[in-house]
């Protein structure tokens, strides 16, 4: 037992700031494997634009390096990158300077593939909707915006929305509520009026 | 357009909650370009070697360079003895044997006709209470001694009589040197009045 001891210390001792360094690009590298998808969609729902969305993501893991000597510290690290995610995607947005909201001609904007598996109405219905959704999220408060946007990505749970925003639980429920009846009201509106 | 339904009974069956939903999993839904993993592991490498470990090396070289160009600066504008006031200066004596001693300086050598006023002094040019200078028509004006020029003072107080022969040595240089440039300038002159006459 002892002998194992030593045989760990004189691990440790030998292994100086070079395998320190490469523990922590390995690290990296799993982030970068298991979490850029999330990554790139939370700068998607806030971006709408997937050219912005990948520069966003470089961003993030960017961020992430200049900060990687507080990885050991990181007890949950899908939720601080999805922090850093969000925060590189409202700093780009303060950048671009101009409203979430989409023109309809832009390049960027995602296009509505008419699904096979539906009748060619039902897909043409569901694209118009996709595309009153767009505007209307974009034309809600920020404070509620903002949770349900996170909310739509499968891969966020409530609670991460939660720590993500800095707020709580039931802050989030409450705002996504909000949110989505000011959404049906509208929407019901927009279709009734056609 | 398919009109929706929006008498809710029991919410989670409402039409337009359902529609809201999958608008909103769509919204999110979607995906990045192949290979972004690879795009982003490429860029934060690329971006590793111009990191910060090399980011203090560059601060280290811009420190150097402009501590170098502060120094240049420093050396050129350094000021020199030259700017210094002629009313602050100690009385310069010239013995008066020696004569025109300051011929030999470079100025008088090229044929300056005007003197150094502590020449005209009759070799015991007091500087102190210097009265204002009058105009001179000379260009440029006079200009304080220089270093070199307060040594050969000093020299010529020491050692006269070498001094005295280097005078001499040099004025006949200069007219032996004149000579020689008039006779080459008159044999031009010759070798072209004679191409012409041909």
């Amino acid at each position: 037992m002892i002998e194992g001891r030593r045989l760990l210390a004189g691990e440790a001792i030998l292994s100086g700031p070079a395998t320190v360094e490469r523990s922590q690009e390995e690290v990296l590298e799993s982030m970068v494997r298991e979490h850029s998808r999330l990554v790139y969609r939370i700068a998607y729902a806030v971006l709408r634009s997937h050219h912005d969305a990948e520069d966003a993501t470089q961003e993030t893991f960017l961020r992430v390096v200049r900060h990687r000597g507080k990885l050991a510290e990181v007890e949950d690290p899908k939720t601080w990158l999805a922090r850093i995610a969000w925060r590189a995607a409202v700093d780009r947005t303060r950048q671009r300077g101009r409203r979430q909201e989409m023109p309809i001609d832009d390049p960027d904007r995602p296009v509505d593939v008419a699904s096979p598996e539906l009748p060619a109405d039902q897909s043409l219905h569901d694209a118009r909707l996709n595309d009153a959704l767009e505007r209307l999220i974009a034309a809600l408060p920020a404070k509620l915006r903002e949770p349900l946007i996170l909310s739509t990505i499968e891969e966020m749970s409530r609670q991460e929305v939660a720590a993500t925003l800095g707020i709580d639980e039931a802050a989030v429920r409450s705002r996504i509520f909000r949110a989505r009846k000011i959404l049906k009201e509208r929407l019901a509106s927009t279709f009734k009026k056609k | 357009m398919t009109e929706l339904n929006t008498q809710s009974g029991d919410p989670k069956h409402d039409d337009l909650d359902r529609a809201l939903d999958a608008a909103l999993a769509r919204y999110a839904a979607v995906e990045p370009r192949p290979g972004l993993e690879g795009r982003v592991l490429a860029h934060l490498n690329t971006r590793e070697v111009r990191s910060p470990h090399f980011g203090w090396w560059r601060w280290g070289v811009a420190a150097v360079a402009v501590a170098a160009i502060v120094l240049a600066f420093t050396v050129a504008w350094r000021p020199g003895r030259r700017y210094l006031p002629v009313a602050g200066r100690e009385p310069v004596t010239i013995p008066k044997q020696v004569p025109s001693v300051v011929s030999v300086t470079k100025e008088n050598s090229v044929g300056s006709p005007a003197q150094r006023p502590m020449t005209k002094a009759g070799g015991r040019g007091h500087l102190a209470n210097v009265k204002p200078h009058p105009k001179l028509e000379q260009f440029p004006s006079p200009q304080p001694l220089s270093e070199e020029e307060v040594a050969l003072v000093r020299y010529v107080r020491n050692f006269p009589e070498e001094a005295r022969l280097i005078a001499h040595a040099q004025e006949e240089f200069d007219i032996q040197t004149q000579k020689e440039m008039n006779d080459a300038g008159s044999g031009s002159l010759a070798s072209s009045s004679i191409q012409q006459e041909r």
